[in-house]
Protein backbone atom coordinates (compact mmCIF):
# COMPACT_ATOMS: atom_id res chain seq x y z
CA UNK A 1 0.00 0.00 0.00
CA UNK A 2 2.79 2.39 0.91
CA UNK A 3 4.48 1.53 -2.33
CA UNK A 4 1.28 2.38 -4.23
CA UNK A 5 0.95 5.65 -2.38
CA UNK A 6 4.55 6.42 -3.22
CA UNK A 7 3.99 5.66 -6.90
CA UNK A 8 0.93 7.90 -6.93
CA UNK A 9 2.78 10.69 -5.21
CA UNK A 10 5.76 10.44 -7.57
CA UNK A 11 3.51 10.38 -10.61
CA UNK A 12 1.47 13.30 -9.31
CA UNK A 13 4.68 15.28 -8.93
CA UNK A 14 6.04 14.26 -12.29
CA UNK A 15 2.86 15.23 -14.09
CA UNK A 16 2.87 18.70 -12.57
CA UNK A 17 6.16 19.43 -14.33
CA UNK A 18 6.05 20.96 -17.77
CA UNK A 19 4.43 23.83 -19.63
CA UNK A 20 0.86 24.88 -18.90
CA UNK A 21 0.27 27.73 -21.31
CA UNK A 22 -0.68 27.44 -24.95
CA UNK A 23 1.65 29.77 -26.86
CA UNK A 24 -0.02 32.79 -28.45
CA UNK A 25 1.25 31.71 -31.85
CA UNK A 26 -0.92 28.61 -31.60
CA UNK A 27 -4.02 30.62 -30.75
CA UNK A 28 -3.29 32.87 -33.73
CA UNK A 29 -2.74 29.85 -35.97
CA UNK A 30 -6.05 28.31 -34.92
CA UNK A 31 -7.97 31.50 -35.49
CA UNK A 32 -6.20 32.02 -38.80
CA UNK A 33 -7.30 28.61 -40.02
CA UNK A 34 -10.99 28.94 -39.18
CA UNK A 35 -11.75 30.62 -42.47
CA UNK A 36 -10.50 27.59 -44.34
CA UNK A 37 -12.41 25.16 -42.13
CA UNK A 38 -16.12 25.17 -42.92
CA UNK A 39 -18.50 24.10 -40.21
CA UNK A 40 -20.39 20.91 -40.87
CA UNK A 41 -24.08 20.54 -40.45
CA UNK A 42 -25.25 17.82 -38.12
CA UNK A 43 -25.45 14.52 -39.96
CA UNK A 44 -29.16 14.23 -39.27
CA UNK A 45 -29.94 17.39 -41.17
CA UNK A 46 -28.30 15.91 -44.23
CA UNK A 47 -30.68 13.00 -44.07
CA UNK A 48 -27.89 10.54 -43.43
CA UNK A 49 -27.07 8.13 -40.68
CA UNK A 50 -23.84 7.59 -38.82
CA UNK A 51 -22.69 4.94 -41.25
CA UNK A 52 -22.73 7.51 -44.02
CA UNK A 53 -19.97 9.54 -42.44
CA UNK A 54 -17.27 7.30 -43.78
CA UNK A 55 -18.46 7.52 -47.37
CA UNK A 56 -18.89 11.25 -47.01
CA UNK A 57 -15.35 11.52 -45.75
CA UNK A 58 -13.99 9.65 -48.73
CA UNK A 59 -15.99 11.73 -51.15
CA UNK A 60 -14.47 14.65 -49.32
CA UNK A 61 -11.01 13.20 -49.90
CA UNK A 62 -11.72 12.97 -53.59
CA UNK A 63 -13.11 16.48 -53.82
CA UNK A 64 -10.32 17.99 -51.80
CA UNK A 65 -7.64 16.11 -53.71
CA UNK A 66 -9.18 17.21 -57.00
CA UNK A 67 -9.15 20.77 -55.76
CA UNK A 68 -5.55 20.34 -54.69
CA UNK A 69 -4.54 19.03 -58.12
CA UNK A 70 -6.36 21.90 -59.75
CA UNK A 71 -4.68 24.37 -57.46
CA UNK A 72 -1.30 22.76 -58.10
CA UNK A 73 -1.84 23.09 -61.82
CA UNK A 74 -2.70 26.73 -61.35
CA UNK A 75 0.54 27.21 -59.49
CA UNK A 76 2.40 25.35 -62.19
CA UNK A 77 0.87 27.56 -64.85
CA UNK A 78 1.83 30.65 -62.92
CA UNK A 79 5.39 29.39 -62.67
CA UNK A 80 5.74 29.17 -66.41
CA UNK A 81 3.93 26.63 -68.47
CA UNK A 82 1.74 23.60 -68.20
CA UNK A 83 3.59 20.60 -66.85
CA UNK A 84 6.53 22.61 -65.66
CA UNK A 85 8.32 21.08 -62.71
CA UNK A 86 7.12 22.02 -59.28
CA UNK A 87 9.87 22.40 -56.78
CA UNK A 88 12.46 21.94 -59.49
CA UNK A 89 16.11 22.25 -58.58
CA UNK A 90 16.21 25.82 -59.75
CA UNK A 91 13.23 26.84 -57.69
CA UNK A 92 14.36 25.05 -54.56
CA UNK A 93 17.82 26.49 -54.93
CA UNK A 94 16.35 29.95 -54.94
CA UNK A 95 15.36 29.38 -51.35
CA UNK A 96 11.88 30.76 -51.80
CA UNK A 97 10.18 29.82 -48.56
CA UNK A 98 6.53 30.56 -48.07
CA UNK A 99 5.32 31.40 -44.59
CA UNK A 100 3.52 28.44 -43.11
CA UNK A 101 -0.05 29.08 -41.97
CA UNK A 102 0.71 27.15 -38.80
CA UNK A 103 3.66 27.21 -36.46
CA UNK A 104 4.46 23.63 -37.47
CA UNK A 105 7.98 23.55 -38.83
CA UNK A 106 6.99 22.65 -42.34
CA UNK A 107 8.90 24.04 -45.25
CA UNK A 108 7.40 24.69 -48.63
CA UNK A 109 10.27 24.16 -51.00
CA UNK A 110 10.09 26.62 -53.79
CA UNK A 111 6.47 27.60 -54.08
CA UNK A 112 4.52 30.51 -52.77
CA UNK A 113 1.40 28.37 -52.66
CA UNK A 114 1.49 25.47 -50.18
CA UNK A 115 -1.74 24.33 -51.76
CA UNK A 116 -2.07 20.63 -51.29
CA UNK A 117 -0.02 19.98 -48.24
CA UNK A 118 -2.51 20.54 -45.50
CA UNK A 119 -5.64 19.21 -47.06
CA UNK A 120 -6.77 15.98 -48.62
CA UNK A 121 -4.90 12.94 -47.51
CA UNK A 122 -3.04 14.77 -44.81
CA UNK A 123 -6.20 15.76 -43.01
CA UNK A 124 -6.29 13.68 -39.85
CA UNK A 125 -10.01 14.31 -39.58
CA UNK A 126 -10.66 12.10 -42.57
CA UNK A 127 -8.91 9.05 -41.19
CA UNK A 128 -11.32 6.27 -40.28
CA UNK A 129 -11.75 5.70 -36.58
CA UNK A 130 -8.88 3.74 -35.01
CA UNK A 131 -7.02 3.44 -38.29
CA UNK A 132 -3.80 5.03 -39.45
CA UNK A 133 -3.79 6.72 -42.82
CA UNK A 134 -0.69 5.66 -44.74
CA UNK A 135 -1.22 7.01 -48.23
CA UNK A 136 -3.83 7.96 -50.78
CA UNK A 137 -4.03 7.44 -54.50
CA UNK A 138 -3.19 10.35 -56.75
CA UNK A 139 -6.82 10.97 -57.67
CA UNK A 140 -7.85 10.79 -54.01
CA UNK A 141 -10.47 8.10 -54.59
CA UNK A 142 -8.70 5.41 -52.55
CA UNK A 143 -6.91 5.57 -49.26
CA UNK A 144 -4.49 3.08 -47.77
CA UNK A 145 -4.92 2.53 -44.06
CA UNK A 146 -3.67 0.27 -41.30
CA UNK A 147 -6.41 -0.64 -38.88
CA UNK A 148 -6.03 -1.56 -35.24
CA UNK A 149 -5.81 -5.26 -36.14
CA UNK A 150 -2.81 -4.46 -38.34
CA UNK A 151 -4.76 -5.21 -41.47
CA UNK A 152 -3.55 -3.21 -44.44
CA UNK A 153 -6.67 -2.04 -46.24
CA UNK A 154 -7.52 0.00 -49.30
CA UNK A 155 -10.72 1.95 -48.71
CA UNK A 156 -12.56 3.01 -51.84
CA UNK A 157 -14.63 6.12 -52.40
CA UNK A 158 -17.86 4.15 -52.03
CA UNK A 159 -16.78 3.02 -48.56
CA UNK A 160 -15.94 -0.55 -49.55
CA UNK A 161 -12.67 -2.05 -48.37
CA UNK A 162 -10.13 -4.37 -49.93
CA UNK A 163 -7.76 -6.18 -47.62
CA UNK A 164 -4.22 -6.05 -48.96
CA UNK A 165 -2.28 -7.86 -46.26
CA UNK A 166 -2.47 -8.94 -42.65
CA UNK A 167 0.58 -7.48 -41.05
CA UNK A 168 -0.39 -9.06 -37.74
CA UNK A 169 1.07 -12.23 -39.19
CA UNK A 170 4.46 -10.62 -38.95
CA UNK A 171 5.34 -11.61 -35.44
CA UNK A 172 8.27 -9.26 -35.19
CA UNK A 173 6.23 -6.27 -36.29
CA UNK A 174 6.14 -4.67 -32.87
CA UNK A 175 8.75 -2.65 -31.13
CA UNK A 176 11.84 -1.17 -32.57
CA UNK A 177 12.06 -3.83 -35.25
CA UNK A 178 8.79 -2.67 -36.75
CA UNK A 179 8.98 -1.99 -40.47
CA UNK A 180 7.41 1.27 -41.38
CA UNK A 181 5.24 2.34 -44.21
CA UNK A 182 3.23 1.45 -47.23
CA UNK A 183 2.33 3.30 -50.39
CA UNK A 184 -0.41 3.07 -52.98
CA UNK A 185 0.19 3.76 -56.66
CA UNK A 186 -1.17 7.00 -58.07
CA UNK A 187 -3.89 5.11 -59.96
CA UNK A 188 -4.80 3.18 -56.81
CA UNK A 189 -4.31 -0.28 -58.29
CA UNK A 190 -1.12 -1.41 -56.55
CA UNK A 191 0.26 -1.31 -53.04
CA UNK A 192 3.85 -1.68 -51.93
CA UNK A 193 4.53 -2.14 -48.26
CA UNK A 194 7.49 -2.75 -45.99
CA UNK A 195 7.59 -6.00 -44.09
CA UNK A 196 9.76 -8.93 -43.08
CA UNK A 197 10.59 -12.15 -44.82
CA UNK A 198 11.36 -13.91 -41.55
CA UNK A 199 9.71 -13.13 -38.26
CA UNK A 200 11.28 -13.12 -34.85
CA UNK A 201 14.83 -12.13 -35.72
CA UNK A 202 16.54 -9.24 -34.07
CA UNK A 203 17.93 -7.89 -37.33
CA UNK A 204 15.34 -8.01 -39.26
CA UNK A 205 15.11 -9.50 -42.77
CA UNK A 206 13.29 -6.48 -44.06
CA UNK A 207 11.74 -6.52 -47.48
CA UNK A 208 9.39 -4.69 -49.76
CA UNK A 209 6.25 -6.47 -50.90
CA UNK A 210 4.02 -5.59 -53.83
CA UNK A 211 0.43 -6.59 -54.39
CA UNK A 212 -2.23 -5.65 -56.89
CA UNK A 213 -5.25 -4.36 -55.02
CA UNK A 214 -7.90 -7.05 -54.92
CA UNK A 215 -5.82 -9.65 -56.70
CA UNK A 216 -3.50 -12.28 -55.34
CA UNK A 217 -0.96 -12.49 -52.58
CA UNK A 218 1.86 -10.05 -51.90
CA UNK A 219 5.12 -10.86 -53.65
CA UNK A 220 8.60 -9.95 -52.48
CA UNK A 221 9.92 -7.09 -54.61
CA UNK A 222 13.15 -6.39 -52.83
CA UNK A 223 15.02 -7.82 -49.84
CA UNK A 224 17.47 -6.00 -47.65
CA UNK A 225 20.93 -7.39 -48.24
CA UNK A 226 21.93 -6.45 -44.71
CA UNK A 227 18.89 -7.88 -42.93
CA UNK A 228 17.82 -4.36 -42.17
CA UNK A 229 14.57 -2.60 -41.46
CA UNK A 230 12.89 -1.33 -44.59
CA UNK A 231 10.81 1.79 -44.30
CA UNK A 232 9.04 4.65 -46.06
CA UNK A 233 8.31 3.10 -49.47
CA UNK A 234 6.94 5.94 -51.56
CA UNK A 235 5.63 5.85 -55.11
CA UNK A 236 6.84 8.49 -57.52
CA UNK A 237 4.01 10.70 -58.79
CA UNK A 238 3.90 8.84 -62.12
CA UNK A 239 3.89 5.46 -60.41
CA UNK A 240 6.97 4.12 -62.17
CA UNK A 241 9.45 4.22 -59.30
CA UNK A 242 9.72 3.66 -55.59
CA UNK A 243 11.94 5.44 -53.11
CA UNK A 244 12.49 3.84 -49.70
CA UNK A 245 14.91 3.55 -46.83
CA UNK A 246 16.86 0.54 -45.62
CA UNK A 247 18.97 0.15 -42.50
CA UNK A 248 21.12 -2.20 -40.52
CA UNK A 249 19.50 -2.94 -37.17
CA UNK A 250 17.77 0.43 -37.24
CA UNK A 251 20.92 2.43 -37.78
CA UNK A 252 23.19 3.18 -40.69
CA UNK A 253 20.25 4.01 -42.96
CA UNK A 254 20.37 4.15 -46.74
CA UNK A 255 17.99 5.44 -49.33
CA UNK A 256 17.16 3.43 -52.44
CA UNK A 257 15.31 4.19 -55.65
CA UNK A 258 14.11 1.40 -57.91
CA UNK A 259 11.51 0.73 -60.55
CA UNK A 260 8.06 -0.05 -59.20
CA UNK A 261 8.31 -3.63 -60.49
CA UNK A 262 11.37 -4.23 -58.31
CA UNK A 263 13.99 -3.94 -61.02
CA UNK A 264 17.05 -1.71 -61.12
CA UNK A 265 17.43 -0.90 -57.41
CA UNK A 266 19.98 1.84 -56.83
CA UNK A 267 21.43 2.82 -53.52
CA UNK A 268 21.62 6.54 -53.02
CA UNK A 269 24.83 7.52 -51.33
CA UNK A 270 24.39 10.86 -49.70
CA UNK A 271 26.20 13.08 -47.25
CA UNK A 272 23.96 12.12 -44.36
CA UNK A 273 26.41 9.68 -42.83
CA UNK A 274 25.49 6.47 -41.09
CA UNK A 275 22.50 8.03 -39.41
CA UNK A 276 18.78 7.68 -39.57
CA UNK A 277 16.37 8.53 -42.33
CA UNK A 278 13.03 9.74 -41.05
CA UNK A 279 11.10 9.98 -44.28
CA UNK A 280 11.33 10.46 -48.03
CA UNK A 281 9.05 12.44 -50.33
CA UNK A 282 8.90 12.96 -54.07
CA UNK A 283 8.35 16.36 -55.60
CA UNK A 284 5.16 16.73 -57.62
CA UNK A 285 7.10 16.53 -60.88
CA UNK A 286 9.05 13.48 -59.73
CA UNK A 287 12.36 15.14 -60.46
CA UNK A 288 13.52 15.58 -56.86
CA UNK A 289 13.33 13.58 -53.68
CA UNK A 290 13.56 15.05 -50.20
CA UNK A 291 14.73 13.11 -47.20
CA UNK A 292 14.71 13.91 -43.52
CA UNK A 293 17.72 12.60 -41.64
CA UNK A 294 19.62 12.74 -38.42
CA UNK A 295 23.29 12.05 -38.74
CA UNK A 296 25.80 9.86 -37.04
CA UNK A 297 28.08 11.17 -35.70
CA UNK A 298 26.03 13.91 -34.13
CA UNK A 299 28.31 16.50 -35.68
CA UNK A 300 26.47 15.91 -38.92
CA UNK A 301 23.35 17.20 -37.24
CA UNK A 302 19.93 16.65 -38.71
CA UNK A 303 17.93 18.24 -41.44
CA UNK A 304 16.48 17.95 -44.89
CA UNK A 305 18.31 17.04 -48.07
CA UNK A 306 16.94 17.01 -51.57
CA UNK A 307 18.47 15.13 -54.48
CA UNK A 308 17.74 13.94 -57.98
CA UNK A 309 16.35 10.38 -58.23
CA UNK A 310 19.62 9.19 -59.76
CA UNK A 311 21.41 10.15 -56.55
CA UNK A 312 23.05 13.30 -57.82
CA UNK A 313 22.78 16.97 -56.96
CA UNK A 314 22.35 16.81 -53.19
CA UNK A 315 21.21 20.04 -51.63
CA UNK A 316 20.92 20.82 -47.97
CA UNK A 317 17.76 22.60 -46.87
CA UNK A 318 18.54 24.57 -43.80
CA UNK A 319 16.22 25.71 -41.10
CA UNK A 320 13.64 22.94 -41.28
CA UNK A 321 13.11 19.51 -39.82
CA UNK A 322 10.00 18.71 -41.84
CA UNK A 323 9.36 19.14 -45.50
CA UNK A 324 6.44 19.73 -47.78
CA UNK A 325 6.77 19.73 -51.53
CA UNK A 326 4.44 22.11 -53.30
CA UNK A 327 1.61 20.24 -54.95
CA UNK A 328 2.10 17.22 -52.70
CA UNK A 329 0.32 16.16 -49.56
CA UNK A 330 2.12 16.54 -46.23
CA UNK B 1 -18.50 27.94 -19.40
CA UNK B 2 -20.49 30.54 -21.26
CA UNK B 3 -23.37 28.88 -23.08
CA UNK B 4 -23.93 32.00 -25.08
CA UNK B 5 -20.39 31.73 -26.46
CA UNK B 6 -20.98 28.14 -27.49
CA UNK B 7 -24.27 28.97 -29.15
CA UNK B 8 -22.77 31.88 -31.02
CA UNK B 9 -19.81 29.75 -32.09
CA UNK B 10 -22.24 27.14 -33.35
CA UNK B 11 -23.75 29.79 -35.57
CA UNK B 12 -20.33 30.50 -37.06
CA UNK B 13 -19.29 33.42 -34.85
CA UNK B 14 -15.48 33.31 -35.00
CA UNK B 15 -15.03 35.80 -32.19
CA UNK B 16 -17.06 33.61 -29.88
CA UNK B 17 -15.07 30.57 -30.88
CA UNK B 18 -11.82 32.47 -30.36
CA UNK B 19 -12.97 33.24 -26.84
CA UNK B 20 -13.47 29.52 -26.28
CA UNK B 21 -9.98 28.84 -27.64
CA UNK B 22 -8.54 31.29 -25.15
CA UNK B 23 -10.68 29.87 -22.34
CA UNK B 24 -9.80 26.21 -22.87
CA UNK B 25 -6.51 26.42 -24.76
CA UNK B 26 -4.15 26.32 -21.80
CA UNK B 27 -5.89 23.38 -20.17
CA UNK B 28 -5.96 21.36 -23.38
CA UNK B 29 -2.34 22.17 -24.12
CA UNK B 30 -1.28 21.13 -20.62
CA UNK B 31 -2.97 17.77 -21.01
CA UNK B 32 -1.66 17.28 -24.55
CA UNK B 33 1.88 17.91 -23.37
CA UNK B 34 1.45 15.39 -20.55
CA UNK B 35 0.35 12.77 -23.07
CA UNK B 36 2.82 13.56 -25.85
CA UNK B 37 5.81 14.87 -23.84
CA UNK B 38 6.65 17.24 -26.68
CA UNK B 39 5.61 20.89 -26.88
CA UNK B 40 5.46 21.13 -30.67
CA UNK B 41 3.32 18.06 -31.05
CA UNK B 42 1.15 19.19 -28.15
CA UNK B 43 0.56 22.47 -29.96
CA UNK B 44 -0.30 20.57 -33.13
CA UNK B 45 -2.73 18.35 -31.23
CA UNK B 46 -4.44 21.35 -29.68
CA UNK B 47 -4.71 23.06 -33.05
CA UNK B 48 -6.22 19.96 -34.57
CA UNK B 49 -8.59 19.67 -31.63
CA UNK B 50 -9.94 23.17 -32.02
CA UNK B 51 -10.21 22.92 -35.79
CA UNK B 52 -12.16 19.68 -35.43
CA UNK B 53 -14.26 21.29 -32.73
CA UNK B 54 -15.02 24.24 -34.97
CA UNK B 55 -15.96 21.96 -37.84
CA UNK B 56 -18.10 19.66 -35.74
CA UNK B 57 -19.43 22.09 -33.15
CA UNK B 58 -22.97 22.07 -34.46
CA UNK B 59 -23.15 18.38 -33.65
CA UNK B 60 -22.57 19.03 -29.96
CA UNK B 61 -26.00 18.48 -28.50
CA UNK B 62 -25.37 19.40 -24.87
CA UNK B 63 -23.45 22.65 -24.50
CA UNK B 64 -22.64 21.77 -20.90
CA UNK B 65 -20.56 18.87 -22.19
CA UNK B 66 -18.25 21.11 -24.20
CA UNK B 67 -15.18 20.61 -22.01
CA UNK B 68 -15.53 16.83 -21.89
CA UNK B 69 -16.10 16.79 -25.63
CA UNK B 70 -12.97 18.86 -26.18
CA UNK B 71 -10.95 16.44 -24.05
CA UNK B 72 -12.22 13.56 -26.12
CA UNK B 73 -11.23 15.33 -29.34
CA UNK B 74 -7.87 16.18 -27.79
CA UNK B 75 -7.12 12.60 -26.84
CA UNK B 76 -7.94 11.48 -30.38
CA UNK B 77 -5.69 14.22 -31.75
CA UNK B 78 -2.91 13.01 -29.44
CA UNK B 79 -3.38 9.46 -30.69
CA UNK B 80 -2.99 10.77 -34.23
CA UNK B 81 0.18 12.61 -33.23
CA UNK B 82 1.59 9.46 -31.65
CA UNK B 83 0.83 7.48 -34.80
CA UNK B 84 2.39 10.20 -36.90
CA UNK B 85 5.50 10.28 -34.75
CA UNK B 86 5.92 6.54 -34.91
CA UNK B 87 5.43 6.56 -38.64
CA UNK B 88 8.03 9.17 -39.30
CA UNK B 89 10.49 8.31 -36.60
CA UNK B 90 11.50 4.66 -36.58
CA UNK B 91 13.41 5.19 -33.37
CA UNK B 92 11.77 7.45 -30.85
CA UNK B 93 14.19 9.89 -29.39
CA UNK B 94 13.73 11.60 -26.12
CA UNK B 95 13.47 15.32 -26.66
CA UNK B 96 14.66 17.42 -23.81
CA UNK B 97 13.60 20.99 -23.82
CA UNK B 98 15.80 23.13 -21.59
CA UNK B 99 13.04 25.70 -21.31
CA UNK B 100 10.69 23.28 -19.64
CA UNK B 101 13.09 21.14 -17.67
CA UNK B 102 13.06 22.30 -14.07
CA UNK B 103 16.32 23.32 -12.48
CA UNK B 104 17.96 21.09 -9.95
CA UNK B 105 16.92 23.45 -7.18
CA UNK B 106 13.20 22.99 -7.61
CA UNK B 107 13.24 19.42 -8.80
CA UNK B 108 10.34 17.42 -7.47
CA UNK B 109 11.54 14.24 -9.12
CA UNK B 110 15.22 13.39 -9.41
CA UNK B 111 16.84 13.68 -12.80
CA UNK B 112 17.56 9.96 -13.02
CA UNK B 113 14.06 9.05 -11.98
CA UNK B 114 12.65 11.52 -14.45
CA UNK B 115 14.58 9.81 -17.22
CA UNK B 116 13.24 6.44 -16.13
CA UNK B 117 9.71 7.81 -16.04
CA UNK B 118 10.09 9.41 -19.47
CA UNK B 119 11.30 6.19 -20.99
CA UNK B 120 8.60 4.13 -19.34
CA UNK B 121 5.90 6.62 -20.31
CA UNK B 122 6.97 6.62 -23.95
CA UNK B 123 6.63 2.85 -24.01
CA UNK B 124 2.98 3.12 -23.00
CA UNK B 125 0.26 3.03 -25.61
CA UNK B 126 -1.61 6.23 -26.36
CA UNK B 127 -4.64 4.84 -24.54
CA UNK B 128 -2.62 4.24 -21.40
CA UNK B 129 -0.88 7.60 -21.55
CA UNK B 130 -4.20 9.40 -21.83
CA UNK B 131 -5.83 7.78 -18.82
CA UNK B 132 -2.68 8.17 -16.74
CA UNK B 133 -2.42 11.88 -17.55
CA UNK B 134 -6.10 12.49 -16.93
CA UNK B 135 -5.92 10.68 -13.61
CA UNK B 136 -2.70 12.15 -12.26
CA UNK B 137 -2.73 15.59 -13.87
CA UNK B 138 -6.41 16.45 -14.08
CA UNK B 139 -7.21 14.46 -10.97
CA UNK B 140 -10.14 12.71 -12.59
CA UNK B 141 -11.43 9.47 -11.15
CA UNK B 142 -11.71 6.34 -13.25
CA UNK B 143 -15.44 6.90 -13.59
CA UNK B 144 -14.95 10.49 -14.71
CA UNK B 145 -12.33 9.45 -17.27
CA UNK B 146 -14.68 6.77 -18.54
CA UNK B 147 -17.47 9.26 -18.95
CA UNK B 148 -15.23 11.83 -20.62
CA UNK B 149 -13.68 9.45 -23.11
CA UNK B 150 -16.79 7.37 -23.69
CA UNK B 151 -15.20 4.19 -22.36
CA UNK B 152 -16.40 1.59 -19.91
CA UNK B 153 -15.17 1.91 -16.35
CA UNK B 154 -13.57 -1.52 -16.63
CA UNK B 155 -11.56 -0.45 -19.64
CA UNK B 156 -10.29 2.65 -17.87
CA UNK B 157 -9.51 0.65 -14.74
CA UNK B 158 -7.56 -1.87 -16.79
CA UNK B 159 -5.59 0.78 -18.68
CA UNK B 160 -4.77 2.60 -15.48
CA UNK B 161 -3.67 -0.61 -13.85
CA UNK B 162 -1.26 -1.61 -16.60
CA UNK B 163 0.04 1.92 -17.05
CA UNK B 164 0.73 2.30 -13.34
CA UNK B 165 2.35 -1.12 -13.29
CA UNK B 166 4.86 -0.03 -15.91
CA UNK B 167 5.50 3.29 -14.27
CA UNK B 168 5.97 1.56 -10.94
CA UNK B 169 8.54 -0.73 -12.56
CA UNK B 170 10.44 2.33 -13.71
CA UNK B 171 10.36 3.82 -10.24
CA UNK B 172 11.58 0.56 -8.73
CA UNK B 173 14.35 0.32 -11.31
CA UNK B 174 15.48 3.77 -10.30
CA UNK B 175 15.39 2.77 -6.63
CA UNK B 176 17.59 -0.25 -7.36
CA UNK B 177 20.14 1.94 -9.13
CA UNK B 178 20.23 4.28 -6.18
CA UNK B 179 20.54 1.36 -3.76
CA UNK B 180 23.45 -0.17 -5.65
CA UNK B 181 25.20 3.16 -5.84
CA UNK B 182 25.24 3.34 -9.62
CA UNK B 183 23.90 6.86 -9.47
CA UNK B 184 26.16 7.96 -6.67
Amino acid sequence: MNQDLNVDSILDGWFTEGPTRLPDRSVEAIVGRLDGTPQRRPIASLGGVQLDRYALALVGVAAVAAAAVLAANLVSNRQGGVGGPLGSPSSSASGSVAPSPTPRRSLDLGSSQPVAGRIGCGNQGLIPLRATLLDCSGDGTRVLVLNSNLDLLVVHADGSETQVAQLSQLEAYRGSSRPVGATISPDGTRVIFAGLTTAGLSCHNGALFGVDVGAGLPEVLWESERDGIVSYPTFSPDGTRIAFADSYCDHDHNVWVMNADGTDPRQIVGPFGAGRVHGVAWSAAGDRIALSYSGVPDSLGSGILTFAPDGSDFRQVSGADEFCWPGRRC
Amino acid sequence: MDRDLVERAKQGDKDAFTALVVQYGDRLFSVAYRILRDTTRAEDAVQQTFLTAWRELRRLRDDDRLEAWLYRLLVNACFAEIRHTRRWQPGLRVITDPEIAPSSDDTQVSVALRDELERAFRRLSGDQRAVLAMHHYLGLSGAEIAETLGLSRGTVRSRLHYARQQMRAAIEADSRLVATGELA
